[in-house]
């Protein structure tokens, strides 16, 4: 279970990169129609994702569904040797 | 404002201890060339920027400096957890356990804490975006120097992951400085004379 | 006496040329990027960039020394 986790945010991590990669590129290339839709079409992928992993895993940031008790709190958290 | 995301934005996996690395890559983290420092100057810079494009460079770049800072604060976390204060204290870290314990505390490899006199926000934008192409350039030989320090692949892929966003933040700036020039250059300027 | 800057978005032209046309004596100038092509996102992550251009691993440029 603990390697699906692992591989599933890697994905996360990757798709989400590009995204953070791009935002930067069109801030100073706002005018770039094609790159834009790229960027769309990684939103998409991103959130599909994040949904899928939110829904097995719990929340990847505080502003999702959570369970009782409060799933944000749990381990691991993002700097300790267990979240990977 | 800001949302935080519960993952970092590349893997941190250190699997052996080491704090004498961790007292040279703790300087990334509240040093004079660091990531606090950098996201302190860029999100402090974006308020008095002219133009869309500068605005939201400093913006995003600053926010993913945070980020960085996380990173940055997560490889000394790793490299000191567990540590026995004895071997702390052999390794050179004697003065940083007394005061700091195992935590992770903002300060320079030196052991000068983190302060502001290392960054400007000058309210004039060609001085503040020349002054981060210099801050990214800083940071990117920082880290070529932590990389020369250590041999631990694990330590080593995060570095240069964080080397590597140092040169694409330069780009992005000196792209802003484009833009801005090109904006400013095209205003005629007019001096007014403050009443006496 | 005060500069009065004006701010706002005004008619420009992008993409703006790689370097520019007339460069003026004390300023810098970094040329300006084109897009070609993308990394896929996982070689994008590993690299640190998905700009294949902005790939400069640490020993690849001269001017950024490698101590021996």
């Amino acid at each position: 279970m603990e390697m699906t986790r692992e591989k599933m945010l890697m994905e996360i991590m990757a798709v989400d990169f590009t995204l953070i990669d791009l935002n930067l590129y069109l801030d100073t290339h706002p005018y770039e129609q094609k790159t834009i839709t790229h960027y769309n079409n990684c939103i998409q992928k991103a959130k599909i994702l994040h949904e899928n992993y939110e829904q097995m895993y719990g929340p990847l940031t505080p502003m999702s569904y959570s369970k009782c008790p409060w799933q944000w709190i749990e381990s691991p958290w993002p700097w300790e040797k267990e979240a990977f | 404002m800001w949302i935080y995301e519960k993952k970092l934005e590349y893997p941190v996996k250190i699997k052996t201890c080491n704090p004498k690395m961790a007292k040279y890559v703790i300087t990334q983290y509240g040093g004079p060339d660091g990531e606090l420092g950098a996201s302190v100057r860029y999100l402090s810079q974006r308020f008095s920027m002219p133009t869309e494009e500068a605005k939201s460079i400093l913006n995003d770049i600053g926010t993913e400096e945070l980020a960085h800072l996380e990173m940055v604060g997560a490889i000394v976390f790793q490299l000191l957890k567990g540590v026995p204060p004895k071997v702390l204290e052999r390794e050179g870290l004697g003065a940083y356990y007394a005061d700091h314990d195992h935590a992770v505390y903002p300060m320079s490899a030196g052991g000068v804490p983190f302060s502001a006199a290392a960054l400007q926000s000058k309210g004039d934008p060609v001085a503040d975006l020349t002054e981060n192409l210099a801050a990214e350039q800083k940071a990117r030989a920082t880290y070529e120097n932590l990389i020369n320090l250590s041999d631990d692949p694990d330590v080593i892929d995060p570095l240069r992951f964080l080397r590597e966003r140092e040169i694409v933040h330069f780009q992005r700036f000196g792209e802003a400085l484009r833009i801005v020039e090109e904006r400013l250059g095209e205003k005629k300027c007019h001096f007014v004379k403050k009443a006496e | 006496m005060y500069m009065n800057r004006a701010y706002g978005i005004s008619a420009m032209q992008y993409p703006l040329p790689v370097c520019p046309v007339n460069p003026k004596l004390a300023h810098a100038y970094v040329p300006y990027q084109y897009l070609k092509c993308l990394y896929p996102p996982m070689a994008g992550l590993k690299a640190g960039t998905i700009f294949p251009e902005l790939d400069r691993p640490y020993g690849t440029d001269p001017e950024y020394t490698v101590d021996e």
